[in-house]
């Protein structure tokens, strides 16, 4: 059973990445473009018509479309933020775990005041200042992400820190640099990758909120967050134009966390406590 | 120290709402629930704030002035008025016996009426019109307990509709007892002579008004409290309406057709504000501000833009039908002959062509939600969407008010448009000014021409004149498309089964102590 | 320990400065609420009248000092945009909602998710584990906002069992709360179930069976303590996860609370309440670290040592 849906799920993401690379070039309507007299138009078998199979949103647009193309940006803001707060956050949970002593002590410190922060209220500020746009949705999700990966970074470099190959490496006179490059990050880059698949779902759904408030992708972009938070009034006359974005985040995240808790599983089971 | 009362009071506060205390939030039978979708600055003196307060101090406070379905005006606090020296001279005489909601205030007079205009226009007053009063306004006198002189330094016809009137922020104050509560009386419980008292205010949620005792002498008032709720997302509002916890709420155009399914009845105040876009940097009589590069600064364009959109398209669809197109930036009833732009996207492409664009050109649009006001972002989707067609390649770019407003009023050339509401002022040629003047730190549009008709009007003292000067100044700003008019729009309140008669006639005169009972 | 309780507190006041300058320098930078201020007629004398007025026309430094010395004094301004209200009073009344929703959305999820997380854990592989991970998984893909407003018609409105929002009685807390704590219910359940199954296979339960414990005791007593400390572990993580989400409840339930009022004031550049807002909040925050830190050192005593 377990592999069944570890299977499925990985089909679900190789679909959803096909989709984001190809989609865009296969749907036949423009998502930016609507006609104002098609506006929420419901699905095929809700009395729509086959034109919009998916039915339109609130300027006509169509939603298939959109959502094809949301795909593409929710994929791009994902694939983003995590190269980035991965990036700073491993590099600083790894020299931290590495070099230890007070550096070690400092940039834990740095962490720790990172997460005591109320970093949406930043993010607003940020938002509020430069408007909303790729750039600051990138930034404002980077900060709220990147600690987590500083401490399972360091977590990590300490425990692969004193196994018997890096003690080899360093005892046969290898620079440090090329001990962690060669000897650290290769084994704590797992765990760190389980920590990005269980972020993806974070992304998406925080990119939702701050779009609900005004600072997400700004339109017409139809990142799926933002399709989400345009149809909030329309939950009940126009469901589709929030659902159907919502469900695609829904078997997005899904199939990102089965993934996850697989690779967890496989790689070392004793993280399974210290990721969430 | 002040610190342990603050920590005691919290704790207290965090203890009673565990614990739970009933009433609050349950729509007796009694009482009319409201619900806003903001309380702006929560002050209760008509000075503290802006005139979105209005919803909720209208009903202690009252005007010199009344407007009927009309716009005709009533005697109110006044019980008449003369204006004199072409129009630079007002006398009122009040209404005697008006008592107001604290006995030792007694009844309104004189002192109480210049008082309160004396706050109103006063250097620290947060109203609206504060800067625009302070400068008419030279001096007011009280020669007796019942009369009002008040003379301006520039000539004023309308001052009884408009800013003296009960759709501008003149509430009238008891002088003892705003002096007697000194720096905190913009917090404390109001004292006005309406038909409602303050009885209970939560900052940010709530504000319950209670019927004084006995009969007023200005409304009936049906309802026993009159409950305002401050619930920020309209998805809730319509709920709410649907639930029957609100029994008036302003909801979204899109709203209404589930809400009458629902069988909420929806009342519109009738075009009392008007979608627009202006179109920034063409203040041509000001160097500083005239942004010359700009492709709009030549006036074909303008009239291109206002040709390629299919307002009424918009209005069908965006705004529920509900709503003429424009053809000013401002529901002006004297510019009521003024044609509006038809659409006629082949005539747009022409004009670009002989300016020089035919190929068209790049701009940004900013736009943002204001209250009412949150279709406006969608507005400018669906313009661009248009201007897409002939050309004109709009960026949106979606931001708030206050951002917008700081590069709007800070001098300089603007290189961009905005969505945007025109002012619903009951004086029209003070909205004229403020939208079209040199002086006015708002303006986007002005030309030389324009200063002199401004100018002229100001000047007339003959009322008929006057009526002709401002509807030729209207020709003029549709003809020079001083920006793009989109729509005179209503705004629509959903009101449930409960409530009898209500309508709101105009900007900021909500009528809800005047709200029935169903039968 | 009490090296490590005052380096906590200089570490407490360090980040909130830090914080204090951070929004301070923000907000400066992002305009000012002049322009919103002025009525709509205003002109260049009315603005400059208005600026004197707020002392916005003080170099960045001054205002900033300034705002740190009356800070200190407990006076942390006036609000600008609600009428000179005293910024603190203001902060203060509001901040009980936001608490005693956070506290309860927090129980909610703690109480749900622990209960979930263990059940899931003890029938491995059965319906109700499946069935209690896609609930867990559907918890955490699901924006708050929507939930919250499909709720409030779903429940609310159709059914009709529970008011649609505002504030005041025990009913009121019910969906907000629900709200707030789904996507940390939804943590809370799988970290409780992957710590439970690690706990249920070790060799120290193992070792209990032997023994002829009971098994009721060998699951409460033994596992679940141990499954326990990875939940406090995040609890910090989770409050602020509440918070965080606390401006989209607030605003969908119209609840008067602080997240809100960072909002709104956000929106119309009311400093003051901006700077005493977040720094509010921070000290939450803070406070909220400290006692999972000391609850922490409570449980594993090992962790002491480690600093």
């Amino acid at each position: 059973m377990q592999k069944i849906t570890f299977h499925a799920a990985l089909v679900l993401l190789a679909l959803f990445v096909l989709t984001a690379v190809f989609g865009p070039y296969l749907v036949e309507h423009d998502p930016l473009k609507g006609s104002l007299r098609a506006r929420l138009e419901p699905p095929l078998w809700a009395g729509g018509s086959a034109e919009h199979l998916l039915g339109t949103d609130r300027l006509g647009r169509d939603m298939l479309a959109r959502i094809v193309s949301g795909a593409r940006i929710s994929l791009t803001v994902c694939v983003v933020v995590i190269a980035i707060a991965g990036s700073i956050g491993t590099a600083i949970g790894t020299l931290s775990g590495y070099v230890g002593g007070w550096l070690d002590r400092i940039l834990m410190r740095l962490v720790d005041l990172a997460l005591s922060l109320p970093v949406i209220l930043l993010a607003l500020l940020i938002g509020a200042v430069s408007g909303p746009s790729f750039g600051n949705i990138v930034l404002v999700i980077s900060l709220v992400l990147w600690s987590q990966y500083a401490r399972m970074a360091r977590g990590e470099t300490l425990r692969v820190k004193n196994e018997d190959y890096v003690d080899l490496a360093r005892t046969s006179g290898l620079g440090h640099v090329r001990i962690i490059a060669r000897h650290i990050l290769p084994n704590i880059a797992p765990a760190l990758i389980v920590v990005a698949t269980l972020q993806v779902g974070v992304v998406i759904v925080l990119e939702a909120s701050l779009s609900f408030l005004g600072v997400g992708v700004p339109p017409p972009n139809p990142s799926w967050g933002s399709m989400v938070a345009d149809g909030r009034s329309y939950v009940v006359t126009a469901w589709w134009v929030s659902l159907f974005p919502g469900i695609a985040i829904l078997l997005v995240v899904m199939a990102v966390n089965i993934v996850g808790d697989a690779l967890t599983d496989r790689i070392n089971p004793a993280l399974r406590g210290r990721t969430a | 120290m002040q610190d342990h009362g603050y920590f005691r009071r919290s704790l207290a506060a965090l203890a009673a709402c565990a614990i739970a205390v009933p009433v609050i939030a349950q729509a007796q039978d009694d009482t009319l629930v409201v619900a806003l979708p903001t309380f702006s600055e929560q002050t209760m003196t008509p000075w503290g704030g802006s005139g979105q307060r209005k919803t909720y101090l209208d009903t202690v406070y009252e005007y010199l002035v009344y407007l009927d379905a009309e716009g005709n005006t009533e005697p109110g606090l006044a019980e008449s008025w003369t204006v004199e020296n072409d129009g630079t001279k007002w006398t009122f005489t009040l209404r005697a016996g008006v008592s107001f909601s604290d006995e030792s205030c007694g009844t309104v007079t004189a002192e109480d009426v210049k008082y309160s205009i004396e706050r109103l226009i006063a250097e620290d007053s947060r109203a609206g019109p504060a800067s625009t009063m302070r400068r008419i306004i030279d001096t007011v006198e009280a020669p007796d307990a019942l009369t009002v002189v008040v003379n301006l330094s520039a000539p004023d016809f309308l001052l009884d509709a408009g800013y003296f009137g009960e759709a501008q922020q003149l509430g009238i104050v008891c002088k003892s007892y705003a002096e007697a509560q000194g720096e905190a009386v913009d917090t404390a419980p109001p004292v006005g002579t309406g038909a409602y008292v303050l009885e209970r205010s939560v900052d940010g949620s709530e504000i319950t008004m209670v019927r004084r005792e006995g009969d007023h002498w200005r409304v009936d008032p049906q309802w026993e409290r009159i409950s305002f709720r401050a619930v920020p997302e309209e998805a809730t509002r319509v709920a709410m309406l649907r639930a029957g916890e609100a029994d008036i709420a302003p909801v979204n155009f899109d709203s209404i057709a589930g809400l009458e399914g629902a069988g909420i009845r929806i009342v519109s105040a009738e075009k009392t504000w008007s979608p627009v876009i202006r179109l920034g940097g063409v203040v041509q009589t000001d160097a500083e501000r005239f942004n010359t590069e700009l492709p709009w600064a030549d006036r074909r364009v303008r009239q291109a833009m206002n040709y390629a959109i299919d307002k009424q398209a918009i209005i069908d669809e965006l705004f529920a039908g509900q709503g003429t197109v424009a053809n000013g930036d401002t529901p002006v009833a004297a510019w009521d002959s003024v044609p509006p732009y038809p659409y006629d996207p082949e005539k747009a492409k022409e004009l670009l062509a002989e300016a020089g664009y035919p190929n068209g050109f790049d701009m940004v649009m900013k736009t943002f939600t204001t209250t009412p006001g949150a279709e406006l972002p969608l507005m400018a989707e669906a313009a661009a969407l248009y201007l897409a067609e002939v050309g004109i390649n709009v960026t949106i770019e979606p931001t708030d008010w206050p951002s917008v407003r700081s590069e709007w009023t800070g001098g300089g050339k603007l290189d961009f448009a905005m969505t945007h509401r025109g002012f619903p002022f009951p004086n029209p040629e003070n909205g004229v000014e403020a939208g079209f003047s040199t002086r006015s730190l708002f303006a986007s549009f002005t030309s030389d021409d324009l200063e002199a008709k401004l100018a002229s009007l100001a000047a007339e003292t003959d009322r008929a004149a006057r009526r002709e000067k401002l509807t030729e100044i209207g020709q003029y700003i549709r003809d020079e498309a001083g920006a793009i008019f989109m729509v005179l729009a209503n705004e629509p309140y959903g009101v449930g089964a409960d409530v009898g008669d209500w309508s709101i006639d105009t900007s900021y005169v909500y009528n809800f102590d005047r709200a029935g009972k169903a039968e | 320990m009490t090296r490590l309780i005052l380096g906590r507190l200089a570490e407490a006041l360090a980040a909130l400065l830090l914080m204090s300058l951070a929004i301070f320098l923000l907000s400066r930078v992002t305009g000012d609420p002049v322009a919103l201020l002025l009525g709509d007629g205003a002109t260049a004398e009315d603005r400059d009248l208005l600026i004197a007025q707020l002392r916005l026309d003080r170099p960045l430094w001054e205002q900033y000092l300034s705002f740190l010395g009356n800070a200190l004094t407990g006076d942390f301004g006036q609000s600008v945009a609600a009428g000179r209200r005293d910024a603190l009073e203001l902060v203060l009344d509001r901040l009980p909602a936001s608490l005693s929703l956070a506290a309860v959305a927090l129980g909610f999820t703690l109480v749900t998710g622990i209960a979930m997380g263990v059940v899931a854990a003890i029938t491995r592989g059965s319906a109700v584990d499946v069935f209690v991970r896609i609930v867990a998984l559907l918890g955490q893909s699901v924006p708050a906002f929507w939930l919250g407003i499909v709720l409030i018609y779903v429940v609310a409105v159709h059914w009709g069992w529970l008011p649609t929002s505002g504030y005041g009685t025990p009913a009121h807390y019910v969906l907000p709360a629900l709200t707030m704590g789904t996507f940390t219910l939804a943590a809370v359940t799988r970290l409780v179930r992957a710590s439970m199954l690690d706990a249920l296979g070790s060799e120290y339960i193992k070792l209990a069976r032997i023994k002829g414990l009971p098994e009721a005791t060998v699951i409460l007593k033994h596992a679940l303590s141990n499954s326990l400390i990875p939940v406090v572990t995040f609890m910090g993580a989770f409050f602020a996860t509440m918070i965080t989400g606390a401006v989209v409840v607030e605003t969908v339930f119209a609840w008067p609370g602080i997240g809100r009022l960072a909002y709104e004031s956000i929106v119309s550049r009311d400093f003051p309440v901006i700077q005493t807002v977040v720094l509010v909040i921070t000290a939450c925050f803070i406070l909220a670290n400290f006692c999972v830190d000391m609850l922490y050192l409570a449980i594993d005593p090992r962790m002491r040592d480690r600093g």
